[in-house]
């Protein structure tokens, strides 16, 4: 099986059961193995006629449906790259993407198009789909190596960088997983995350490699917890992948009853630090459920992972560990240890190629030592009884829902602003423990800018994961002695 | 039960200035400023505020129903709520 590639697997669960449910949608259509490599197959035709091939990127804006997929499995027989952008990301941030892609092909929905980005959609694309998409072709110069998929992620500079990773990064992922979980074919999985976030590489290949059947959940009700718990209520999975946050947001806001995820085998999270009392509600109410903590960044796809040991202790604060490195990777702990504790590098099959278009960023990332290439992930960890406890971040990246942020973005942003002199951005922790963004913003002499306004000119630069929900305003920012904003100052106020 | 109009248009605006404005200033907070498409809360805020609202009136939201059409200003909401305590 190790041989074969995510959509040669997929032909052949097809060949053998091309009636069994591959993807559901929320209003309950479905489609089949069988339609999915059909209708796969006949885009890729239409792709290559349009000289779509190895190497060729093709950049999605498009919801996360049927569709969605039945493409990117189009692209990847076509052995082209497949860039997912977020369908809610404001037009500027989506313009400056498509622009640092430069794509062969771009699909999108030609009605909610932004129509200052120059783009010609070709007629009869949407008669091979059931939603109305269009394709826009454009000619650049191909990828001389094997890129599957570029996923953005926040960038320190303040733009985003593209991750790059090849189809081998992803198989090795997909194939510790279902070794991992060995998931029986049919079992219902769901998916939450959205397709430019990592998660859904769980979700949605190692889902059809397994042969399960996906339910695709859209922004518009993995935002509704209580629409969301009612979908789970109705679907009842036997597999869930989604952050702590959607995990909590779930609990305390979705109203799960005594029969919500009643058949649920394994709980998935990754992302960020799942608050222990928090997690612990879920163990209390799911008895029969195993609970997994994957981490690892974009980069690297999952690199370790620990299953929660039961009965738990109830009164436990700590967070519990990210676990051991899964198999065919190796870390290391980087040498600037302090105390037993130090920076995780990570080697191996699923360790990216780079960032795109990026050289010195990708050069400044990777270590190149004992004859291997390794990845520096900028988490600090401490190893404890044969397992890796995460510290926090040796750079100012936060996480919030998840998402990664790296706050110059904001501030940069912030700084744009005619009313504001200089803003630094920090994460802090709500007394119900969720993580918020607090952007300390100096205007000077000026008045501080109105919140709803600002937020609105925020919104129009960034997705709304990075706007800020706390605003605090002086005419300063506290500096330190050699005039650097002085963010430990910041960090101590009360 | 007070099912006032300005009671339950008080208790949003209250709620929004504490959970968003917290202490900066309120003054252009209308009854028909945008709150959810303009970016001013944020999903999990509207959450809370439904939450809050349900405990406060008494009320049930049905899961279709906590929507930005139903919560994107303090008018709205207002008449919404007011119908579902009625």
């Amino acid at each position: 099986m190790s041989g074969q590639t995510i959509y040669q697997r997929i032909v052949e669960y097809a060949h053998k059961f091309p009636d069994h449910i591959a993807l559901v949608e929320s209003d309950q259509s479905f489609i089949t193995y069988g339609d999915l490599v059909r209708q796969s197959t006949r885009i890729a035709a239409y792709l290559t006629t349009n000289n779509i091939t190895n190497g060729s990127r093709v950049a999605l804006l498009v919801p996360k449906n049927k569709d969605a997929i039945v493409i990117i499995l189009a692209v990847m027989l076509c052995e082209a790259t497949y860039i997912p952008l977020d369908t809610h990301a404001p037009h500027e941030r989506t313009r400056a993407l498509i622009s640092d892609i430069a794509p062969h092909a771009l699909i999108a929905s030609p009605e909610t198009f932004p129509s200052d980005i120059p783009c010609q959609f070709q007629n009869g694309f949407s008669t091979l789909l059931t939603s109305n998409l269009g394709i826009s072709f454009f000619s650049e110069e191909k990828n001389k190596f094997d890129i599957a998929q570029i996923l953005y992620t926040s960038g320190s500079t303040g733009s985003p960088k593209g991750v790059c990773l090849s189809s081998q990064n992803i198989l090795h992922f997909v194939n510790w997983s279902l070794n991992y979980f060995s998931i029986p074919s049919q079992n219902r999985l769901t998916s939450i995350a959205p397709l430019h976030f990592d998660l859904s590489t769980f979700d949605i290949w190692t889902g059809l490699n397994a042969g399960a059947q996906i339910l695709l959940l859209d922004e518009s009700i993995v935002k509704n917890a209580r629409l969301l718990v009612a979908c789970m209520n109705t679907w009842n999975p036997h597999i869930v992948y989604a952050t702590p946050s959607t995990w909590r947001i779930m609990y305390e806001y979705g109203k799960p009853d005594n029969t919500s995820f009643s058949a649920l085998q394994h709980f998935l999270f990754a992302g960020e630090i799942f608050v222990p009392q928090a997690l612990h509600n879920w163990i209390n109410i799911l008895p029969k459920t195993r609970f997994h903590n994957l981490y690892g960044p974009t980069e690297t796809n999952v690199c370790t992972a620990y299953e929660i040991e039961q009965p738990i202790d109830s009164e436990r604060q700590t967070p519990y560990p990210i676990g051991k490195i899964i198999a065919g990777l190796e870390y290391k702990i980087g040498s600037n240890e302090i105390a037993n504790s130090g920076e995780l590098y990570i080697s191996g099959p699923s360790v990216f190629s780079g960032y795109w278009n990026q050289e010195e960023k990708t050069n400044h990332v990777f270590d190149f030592s004992e004859g291997k290439r390794w990845y520096k992930t900028g988490d600090w960890v401490r190893e404890e009884n044969g397992a890796l406890i995460f510290l926090g971040r040796i750079d100012r990246m936060l996480k919030k829902q998840g998402y990664r942020i790296e706050p110059a973005e904001i501030e940069q942003c912030l700084e744009r602003h005619p009313d504001i002199l200089e803003a630094a951005v920090m994460g802090e922790k709500t007394t119900d423990h969720f993580i918020i963004l607090c952007a300390f913003v100096a205007t000077g002499k000026k008045i501080a800018p109105d919140l709803s306004a600002l937020k609105q000119y925020l919104a129009q630069h960034l997705p709304a994961y990075m706007i800020p929900e706390k605003f605090i305003f002086s005419e300063v920012l506290p500096k330190s002695s050699n005039g650097k904003i002085d963010f430990q100052t910041l960090n101590q106020r009360p | 039960m007070n099912t006032d109009p300005n009671t339950i248009r008080q208790e949003v605006r209250q709620f929004i200035i504490d959970q968003v404005y917290q202490g900066n200033d309120s003054s252009s907070l209308t009854d028909d400023t945008s709150l959810i498409r303009s970016r001013l809360i944020d999903s999990i805020v509207a959450l809370k505020l439904v939450s809050h609202l349900e405990e406060k009136f008494g009320i049930e939201f049905e899961a279709h129903e906590v929507d930005q059409d139903n919560l994107d200003t303090i008018a709205i909401i207002t008449a919404f709520v007011q119908q579902k305590i009625r």
